[in-house]
Parts: structure tokens; C-alpha cells; sequence
């Protein structure tokens, strides 16, 4: 979840930034990493990193941050952060389930 | 993430919404000056434009970057030449009967305009977002 509201932050910023001259679009990598992690024999937690993309076609004025790319990447990252929710919210529905039953 | 933070993508996405409307404004500015040709400063009227930066921190705690959005650098006057028109009895002519008109022209604020206005929906829709992810997160407390 800190992952996706970090993604968010930083979408939220290129989108702020969709005007600004010269201006690299960044993101987050989390995912990719944490799964890296899980296969390797000690799995530990993996903080997710900000990073530069300069892929995109860049503009005259040396933007590459394209509108609908980051819309599309802030309905994606909602729906994830959606899912690590309810995963979180059945996690602590099952802690209550077996607190009340003992 | 400190409870500072959670809400803190509020203010990157306010960024964008005052900075892009600022934009509106002055081409706003510009099209309503596109025929005043003296100012108090002298000569017609300069088209300005606005310079966007973005508000970035590298050294912050763990490395991170601090994201603070954008930010409206300075407003510029366009140096584009004015162009000359002859007009003899316009009070502005010189001893030629030409005038010099501003350097603005309306198609280009009015691109100006729709690409400032969908970048503020944009800007609006990430808030928008941002406010729904919250709320899930704040009733994960609720249910509990």
C-alpha cells in the first residue's frame, strides 16, 4: 500500500509537471523487485525506488510525459491499491475471526 | 509513511491545478490585450508567457526523492517583433501612419488554453483518486 500511495505521488507529480520544459517523467518500481526478492533463497521486505523513465517521445520541449499514459497509470495504480487493501482488510478479518473464537 | 506524508500527494496535484491556472489566466490576459497597443510602459501590449518548473528535493531522508510538485517559474514577456499596420488615423500611428499591434495571436492562446485546461482535469482527476484511496485506507481502521 506505501508502494501504491508512493506511485501515486509520483504520477500525481508527472502530471503536475505535464508543462514544465525539459521535464523527465519518474517511476516507481516496486513490483519487479519484490518479486526478484521472493525468488532468491532469503526473502526480505524491498523498498520501493523512485526512478527516472526517459522512454516516450519527447517533445519539442523536451517533455516525455504523455497525458493519457499517466491517467492510465493512476487508474492501474488505484486498482492496485485497492487490492492490497482488501487483501490487508481480509487479513485482519480472519485475526478477528480467530481472537473471537478462542 | 508519517501521517504528514499520507496526505501530502494533496499538495503535488494542487501544485498543478494553481500553476495551470495561472497559465489560463494569462493567456486569458493575452487575448483580452490583443488590440492594446499603448500600455503605460509605452508601445502595445507583449504577449507574456509562463515558465513552469518542477519542485524537486534529491537529498532528502533514505535517499528518496521529495516530490513537491510544480511550480510557476517566472512570467516572461514574449520578444517576438510587434508587427506594423497602416492605420493613419489611429491615434497610436507614428509620422508614417503605421501602428504597431501586439505580438499575440489568438489561435495560438487559444491552444494554449485547451492544453491548460486538460491539464488541470488531469490534475483534478489524480486528487480525485487520491481522495478514493484514502477513504479505502481510513476504513480499514473503521472495520476494525
Amino acid at each position: 500500500m506505501d508502494a501504491a500511495q508512493l506511485r501515486h505521488r509520483v504520477v500525481s507529480h508527472n502530471l503536475a509537471n505535464v508543462n514544465t520544459p525539459g521535464y523527465t517523467r519518474l517511476d516507481v518500481q516496486f513490483e519487479e523487485q519484490l518479486a526478484e526478492v521472493l525468488g532468491t533463497s532469503q526473502p526480505r521486505v524491498s523498498a520501493p525506488e523512485i526512478v527516472k523513465d526517459p522512454s516516450g517521445s519527447r517533445r519539442a520541449d523536451g517533455n516525455n510525459v504523455d497525458l493519457d499514459r499517466e491517467l492510465g497509470a493512476l487508474n492501474k495504480n488505484a486498482t492496485l491499491f485497492q487490492l492490497y487493501s482488501s487483501l490487508l482488510q481480509h487479513h485482519y478479518d480472519t485475526m478477528r475471526r480467530a481472537t473471537q473464537t478462542g | 509513511m508519517g501521517f504528514g506524508q499520507l496526505l501530502s500527494t494533496t499538495d503535488v496535484a494542487a501544485s498543478g491545478l494553481a500553476a495551470e491556472r495561472l497559465r489560463m489566466e494569462i493567456a486569458t490576459n493575452n487575448i483580452a490585450n490583443a488590440n492594446t497597443t499603448s500600455t503605460p510602459e509605452g508601445g502595445p501590449f507583449r504577449r507574456q508567457q509562463v515558465v513552469f518548473s518542477t519542485v524537486m528535493d534529491e537529498t532528502t531522508q533514505l535517499g528518496q526523492l521529495s516530490l513537491n510538485g510544480v511550480e510557476v517559474a517566472e512570467v516572461l514577456p514574449d520578444q517576438t517583433p510587434f508587427e506594423r499596420v497602416h492605420m493613419p488615423g489611429h491615434p497610436d500611428a507614428d509620422d508614417q501612419g503605421n501602428v504597431l499591434i501586439p505580438n499575440v495571436s489568438i489561435p495560438m492562446e487559444l491552444v494554449d488554453l485547451m492544453t491548460a485546461s486538460r491539464a488541470y482535469e488531469a490534475n483534478l482527476k489524480s486528487l480525485k483518486i487520491f481522495k478514493q484511496m484514502a477513504e479505502q485506507a481510513i476504513s480499514l481502521i473503521r472495520a476494525g
